[in-house]
């Protein structure tokens, strides 16, 4: 259970650690998007987390790396196979960041950190919370850029030709918002800005030094 | 869309940092200082150029033709995982200076959001070779440029009064939402 | 040193093949 909250809280891959920032700019214009990618990212990371806490005695250092990559790469594409045969519209929306996964710096950290030293208990929960903590900040995010950006929360819109329901909320508009800005590459950065400060404020101000 | 036009909308509108967002985990990570950034950057555009010449080549002769698209994400791997190897032995025979200061940040092009994703744009742009040729240039001298203006900046932010919380990452992404706004709109 | 060089490429090439196996049943179950 420790090790969950830990992966939500103690280390969020996004506010915390700062890692695999790159879906958290780019995924993040749509609430949907944002679930989405977040629920990718947690299965890959599940089974990639807990292949390699099973072999890990059998790779010998040298080889580590590529093994991993190897091992990661094929979740990867079999998730891009899944998404391309049953929901191919997912492929729109995410682009060319489903596949980048891959080098996703949560996934290959969590790979080399976790999974490859502790046992395979561990491994899957610290992936579930890693998950989930991950795909909290995504949502966090993306709840702040669409509705302050475009004054809609998309809860079902993409993949509505699968679950055969389309939900668009749609917030009242006025002089203020929405704030285009938030919809395009500034407002992503200023978002992440705000909510890594706010992280750092929280946990007592320790200062996150530029390494 | 003519060849220097999409050079310059590569470096520029669409840069690969500040648009596209990739490569943003060395950004954010490193480029503190401005030695390590020209080193990181035409390391960059080296692994980058190359890199999508091969994947194309690969992915065009290779994959389409026995119908195993499905393997480009790992072979795009394998080939800028054998790039990067490349470079750190070539470096360590000639410019052994170099790979010495650039340390531990070298394989991490590997990992680089950038370089996979240069080659994965190619491929869903359909770009033709000498397409290929000018976009990888223009992303990987795109992405040098803006850590390059971004590690100038950095060192007198970190000597800067600024409130606690905000000290090192929210700066610096609140100072890349300003560089966004700048190429985006440099019109 | 020669021995753990033949592992670390055994292991590799293992868990190429069976990657490759993998992503073949995956394409095979769902076509």
């Amino acid at each position: 259970m420790k090790t969950i909250f830990n992966g939500i809280i103690n280390e969020n891959p996004i506010f915390v650690l700062t890692l695999g920032l790159c879906p958290a700019l780019a995924i993040t214009n749509k609430f949907e998007n944002a679930l989405l990618m977040g629920i990718c990212l947690m299965v890959i990371l599940l089974f990639s987390n807990f292949l390699i806490a099973i072999i890990k005695k059998l790779v010998p250092d040298n080889v580590k790396i590529p093994v991993y990559v190897l091992i990661i790469g094929t979740f990867v594409t079999i998730v891009e196979i899944l998404i391309d045969i049953y929901v191919p519209v997912l492929q729109t929306s995410l682009g060319i960041y489903l596949p980048l996964i891959v080098v996703n710096c949560v996934v290959m950290g969590r790979a080399m950190s976790v999974a490859s030293k502790k046992g395979v208990g561990t491994s899957i929960l610290d992936a579930i919370g890693i998950g989930i903590g991950y795909t909290l900040a995504l949502i966090l995010i993306a709840l702040v850029r669409e509705i302050l950006g475009a004054g809609t929360i998309t809860i079902m819109d993409g993949i509505s030709s699968l679950t055969g329901y389309k939900l668009i909320l749609e917030l009242p508009t006025n002089n203020l918002f929405p704030i285009n800005i938030f919809t395009g590459p500034a407002g992503a950065f200023i978002t992440l800005a705000f909510f890594v400060a706010l992280l750092t404020k929280i946990k007592g101000g320790n200062t996150h030094e530029s390494h | 869309m003519s060849l220097i036009s999409l050079f310059f909308t590569s470096i520029l509108s669409q840069n690969i940092i500040l648009t596209r967002f990739l490569g943003i985990c060395p950004f954010i990570g490193t480029s503190n200082k401005e030695k390590n950034a020209i080193h990181m950057g035409l390391s960059v555009i080296l692994v980058v150029t190359l890199s999508s010449i091969i994947t194309y080549l690969i992915y065009y002769y290779v994959l389409v033709a026995t119908d195993t698209i499905y393997l480009r994400t790992i072979m795009f791997i394998l080939v800028i995982a054998s790039m990067v190897q490349l470079m750190d032995i070539v470096l360590k025979k000639y410019f052994i200076t170099i790979h010495n200061t650039m340390g531990l940040y070298l394989p991490l092009i590997t990992t680089n959001c950038a370089v996979l994703g240069t080659t994965l744009l190619v491929i869903n742009n359909s770009y033709t070779f000498m397409e290929t040729i000018t976009f990888s240039l223009g992303s990987s001298i795109g992405f040098t440029l803006v850590i390059y203006i971004f590690s100038t900046i950095r060192e007198k932010l970190d000597t800067s009064d600024i409130s606690p919380s905000f000290k090192g990452i929210p700066i610096a992404l609140l100072t890349a939402a300003i560089m966004s706004l700048v190429f985006v709109r440099y019109i | 040193m020669k021995n753990k060089n033949l592992q670390g490429i055994l292991v590799l090439t293992v868990t190429a093949f069976i990657c490759s196996l993998l992503l073949y049943l995956v394409l095979i179950i769902t076509n």
